[in-house]
């Protein structure tokens, strides 16, 4: 089933889901690690609460990294115009945009872990 | 039906225009007859022409904002001087309360909802937005909500727990009477009323923009009540939810939020926060797309940064679900999640600043004139970044524990409030009144108006930092001399009262100077450039625009007198019905014409009995509350089955151009799909917050406790047989679509008929296997737990009933075809949407405790 219009919306507004994911997740592992008693748990060797929200911030950043550059080449490629459903310059350009937001937001939100106590 | 995509050629700029002069003489006066407004005492109860529904939308905000505002000068008479008695402590409480509830849930949201209604169909040259009768309906609900709502004040009977009532207050133990019920049943139902208005909106901003009017070419105030609608889709259903999970517990004592039965009153901050910081931003959003209507108008320059305030929209729309919990940083949380917030905290600061330079700098690049709008724009930024100061240093941890529950928070949430919503609601109606009107509103007396409002709300407002860095606590009705409190509260009653007079001459004015005229605007008086101020009728513009730039009253100079002659799309009436242009979501292509409802009584009815069932379920007249709501189903039904779903009334319409386009549209691009898509939206959002709130129990609960000893899980067999039954039940859904489409529309009734029974077995089968298990609601937190999703799974077999049978009749009435069909995908998708959620409650209720917990 093909909604028109429906795909340049979703790829416009892909990099602040990416966000959401990581912000829900990011806190809902902390959360939970922290509720059960396990501030001092380790995976492979490293203290458990960093090691989740690093690991969950570096994929994040992939996946925004991914969609700004698939947006990018669009913008380039010469098939982007100022009309066409599928392929709007806009919501390329928006599609970018959002993404550099979204990079923003996660590494601000990531970064207090490597000052603070996970559970403190 | 998918309708062809023909339109290349009649959108390039350079193409001729759509339709050739002369027009027929009778189709202007048929498309006039076509919209007129009911007369004599039918006129305003049927209406629902959007323009008129959008202005009385906003005078009952103004109202409610009136009302509210008298209060608050109560509150600031008491507290005046110190040891007062003119209010004693209950009617304080009371008092502040319904200021604070019905400032934000009656007057803002419901006034940025307004605006959106009132303006948006003139702004994108719909004839009107996709359901007009919804938003009546919303409308009256809220209007006759909120006026019972108001009135329990005079009975001693308003809720008095603070305007977010938290438990353990507001439970039952602590507040036994039905003060607390007004709130959560009295307000409740208003927010499914803006829910409503936010499905028009979305609904309308994407598929019925002017042709040519892409998504890079609309008005940044369309971008900001598009971002508005969707915040609404997904914060309000924590609200609701919230007010769910409290009222079940203070009328049949499910504990949710009682700790020594297992409940934790944080669920409910947390999920009243999830709605209520998005809620901040809901209100400023349209405030803010508002102001980057006016500035450019008002500086006649283009707006600067066009596309990177359409993204900061965008942004905030979502970095503003990331700062619930910094309303929280003093419930004893880790630091580490306080300063998740804190980061989300600060980016969402990038995106506002984004809009305030881009502001600045197009009244930087233009040459401002200071008509009165203007000034109120100069007020909101003066007072909206002193409020945003103010947040900076509370959002900072160890300050906030220091402010926290002090005048200090209420001087910077009036601050945001005032500064952020209402000056540039304040802007908008002295820039958009000649649109309504034809005429301005006084110059002389408006600025009168904004000299008062911004000497006065200052001034009251100020001090109260002080006050509450001296140590005053909010919500006392009254303080002890000798404190150095004196001078401060002084000054604050005194600048209330001046307050208090600007907005007396702003009703003045509006009284001496509003009148609608739905002759529409004689001129554009501030040369704008947007398509709001075309010529309009009741019908909107005679014909609609095909637009090729964002400021096309500026780029199209003949714009105006071309469309006033008729010369672009539609200048008359195809079906003889009233009608709207549909076209395609991101380039705003025609797609097909939709007809839409016109003036009748069913919706207003169904809204006096929405309202009053409400009502008398918090006085608990359950007699009264059942007459109501069968009135207001039936009244419903009655609209549904008259006025939706015509089908093809004729074959193509010619909206000129060479465009030939369907009337009638069924599947993903008919409006109707897409109307119940956002609602399934809201649906699924409110089962979200079901699963976080067993996900949050559990947490706090700790495995032994989920289940609790003495309760079990019931055996396997059960939810399996639920799950084959709700597998049936799809399987007949299926097959009645094939049926549908082999013409048989009669058999499809009949399977319909019989899907039915199987998803009621599915629902009673759990609750029996639940029940049998000794799992008990009033025990503990986890039986609670369960029997809301119970709770949640029986109001869906309800819906789905009373959908399954409307269905039934329309198929045996003849009324639905394989053309005809929307009635059925609307009842497929609803219903498939429910089996689905059906059967991730089996999970939460049979999977969940056996992956977590020692059962
Ligand atoms: C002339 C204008 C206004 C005045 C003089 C005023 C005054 C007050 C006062 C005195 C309080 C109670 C403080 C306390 O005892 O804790 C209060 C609370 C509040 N006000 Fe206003 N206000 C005004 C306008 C507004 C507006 C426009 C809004 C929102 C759009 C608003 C929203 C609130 C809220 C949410 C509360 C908190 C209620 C609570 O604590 O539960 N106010 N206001």
């Amino acid at each position: 089933m093909q909604v028109v219009g429906f795909s340049p919306m979703l790829n416009a507004i892909a990099g602040l889901i990416v966000w959401a994911a990581h912000f829900l997740l990011v806190y809902g592992a902390q959360a939970t690690v922290c509720w059960r008693g396990l501030a001092g748990a380790t995976l492979w060797g490293q203290p458990l609460v960093p090691a989740i929200v690093l690991g969950l911030t570096a994929l994040g950043l992939v996946a925004v990294a991914l969609i700004g550059g698939r947006a990018w080449r669009r913008l380039h490629s010469g098939l982007a115009s100022q009309e066409g459903e599928e392929q709007s310059q806009f919501t390329l350009w928006m599609s970018l945009a959002v993404t550099l937001m979204a990079a923003l937001a996660m590494v601000w939100e990531a970064v207090p872990v490597l000052i603070l106590p996970p559970c403190g | 039906m998918t309708p062809p995509d023909t339109a290349g050629d009649a959108l390039r700029h350079d193409a001729p225009l759509p339709n050739p002069l002369p027009r027929p003489p009778d189709e202007l006066p048929r498309l006039e007859r076509i919209w007129r407004s009911p007369r004599g005492w039918a006129f305003p109860w049927t209406e629902v022409n959007n323009n008129w529904i959008g202005v009385l939308y906003l005078g009952t905000a103004g109202l409610f904002c009136v009302l509210a505002v008298i209060l608050s000068l109560l509150m600031r008479a008491q507290l005046a001087v110190p040891g007062n008695d003119l209010l004693d402590q209950e009617t304080y409480n009371q008092v502040f309360t319904t200021h604070g509830t019905m400032m934000m849930f009656l007057f803002a949201v419901p006034a940025v909802e307004a605006l959106g209604v009132y303006l948006l169909p003139a702004m994108l040259a719909a004839r009107d937005l996709p359901f007009p009768r919804l938003s009546a309906y919303a409308y009256w609900a809220y209007a006759v909500g909120g006026l019972g709502f108001f009135t329990s004040l005079f009975f001693g009977l308003a809720p008095n727990g603070g305007w977010f009532m938290y438990p353990p207050l507001t439970s039952h133990e602590y507040s036994p009477g039905i003060n607390a019920d007004f709130w959560l049943l009295g307000i409740g139902f208003i927010e499914i009323s803006a829910i409503a208005g936010a499905v028009e909106i979305v609904v309308g901003i994407l598929r019925n923009r002017a042709p040519g009017m892409t998504l890079a070419r609309m008005p940044l105030f369309a971008w900001a009540m598009l971002v508005f609608a969707v915040m609404i889709i997904f914060a309000f259903p924590a609200v609701i939810w919230a007010t769910v999970l409290l009222e079940l517990e203070r009328a049949f004592d499910w504990p949710f939020f009682l700790p020594d039965r297992g409940g934790d009153p944080l669920l409910r901050q947390h999920l009243f926060w999830f709605f209520g910081h998005p809620e901040v931003y809901i209100i400023f959003l349209p405030a803010a797309g508002a102001v980057s209507m006016i500035v450019p108008a008002m500086v006649q320059t283009r707006m600067v940064g066009y596309g990177l305030v359409a993204m900061a929209l965008v942004a905030t729309g979502f970095l503003s679900f990331g700062l619930w919990v910094h309303h929280m940083y003093a419930t004893g949380i880790p630091s580490l999640s306080l300063a998740f917030f804190s980061g989300a905290s600060f980016a969402v600061s990038v995106p506002t600043g984004i809009q305030v330079f881009a502001w600045i700098a197009t009244i930087a690049s233009g040459k401002p004139k200071l008509h009165v709008p203007m000034l109120f724009v100069f007020g909101f930024l003066f007072i909206f970044v002193l409020g945003g100061l103010t947040g900076v240093m509370v959002a900072i941890v160890p300050f906030d524990w220091q402010a926290h529950d002090t005048y200090f928070i209420v001087a910077h949430l009036h601050y945001v409030l005032i500064g952020g919503m209402v000056f540039p609601l304040l802007a908008g109606l002295y820039y958009w009144a000649p649109s309504a009107a034809g005429w301005r509103l006084s110059v002389r007396l408006g600025k009168w108006v904004f000299w008062l409002l911004f000497l006065g709300v200052n001034l009251t407002f100020f001090p109260m930092h002080i006050s509450g860095l001296i140590g005053m606590p909010r919500r006392v009705w009254t303080y002890p001399e000798g404190m150095g409190l004196e001078v401060w509260n002084m000054l604050s009653t005194a600048s209330a009262a001046v307050s208090a007079l600007g907005v007396l001459l702003l009703l003045v004015d509006l009284a001496r100077n509003f009148r609608m005229s739905p002759g529409g605007p004689a001129d554009n008086p501030f040369n704008a450039a947007t398509l709001e101020w075309l010529p309009q009728g009741n019908y909107a513009a005679r014909s609609i625009p095909r637009i090729t730039s964002r400021e096309p009253l500026w780029d199209q100079p003949d714009l105006a007198e071309q469309v006033r002659q008729g010369r672009h799309f539609l200048p008359g009436t195809v079906t003889g019905l009233r009608e709207t242009l549909v076209t395609s979501p991101v380039e705003a292509r025609p797609q097909y014409v939709a007809i839409i409802p016109g003036p009748a009584w069913a919706h207003f009815i169904a809204a006096l009995c929405t309202a009053g069932f409400f009502l008398s379920l918090t006085v608990k007249l359950l007699w009264l509350a059942g007459i109501f709501g069968t009135v207001a189903v039936s009244a419903i039904l009655y609209w549904l089955w008259t006025g939706t779903d015509l089908g093809p009334v004729v074959d193509r319409a010619d909206i000129g151009g060479g465009l030939c386009l369907p009337v009638y549209v069924s599947g993903p691009d008919s409006v109707s799909w897409w109307a119940m898509v956002v609602l399934l939206l809201v649906d699924g959002t409110v089962f979200a917050c079901l699963g976080f709130t067993h996900a949050f129990l559990w947490l706090s609960n700790g495995d032994a406790q989920w289940p609790p000893p003495g309760m079990g899980v019931p055996e396997v067999a059960f939810p399996l047989g639920s799950l084959a039954l709700l597998a049936g039940c799809a399987g007949l859904l299926w097959l009645a679509g094939r049926l549908l489409r082999q013409g048989r529309a009669r058999a499809m009734g009949g399977v319909v008929l019989l899907a039915l029974p199987l998803f009621l077995l599915a629902l009673g089968l759990d609750l029996h296997a639940v029940w049998q298990a000794g799992i008990r609601p009033t025990l503990h937190a986890f039986g609670a737990a369960t029997f809301a999703n119970q709770f949640w799974q029986g109001l869906h077999g309800l819906m789905v009933a009373t959908m399954a049978l409307y269905l039934a009749a329309r198929a045996f009435a003849g009324l639905i075809d394989p053309v005809r069909r929307i009635t059925f995908d609307n009842v497929r998708i609803f219903w498939l949407y429910a089996l689905a959620q059906a059967a991730a409650g089996l999970c939460l209720t049979h999977l969940l405790p056996r992956a977590l917990g020692t059962g």
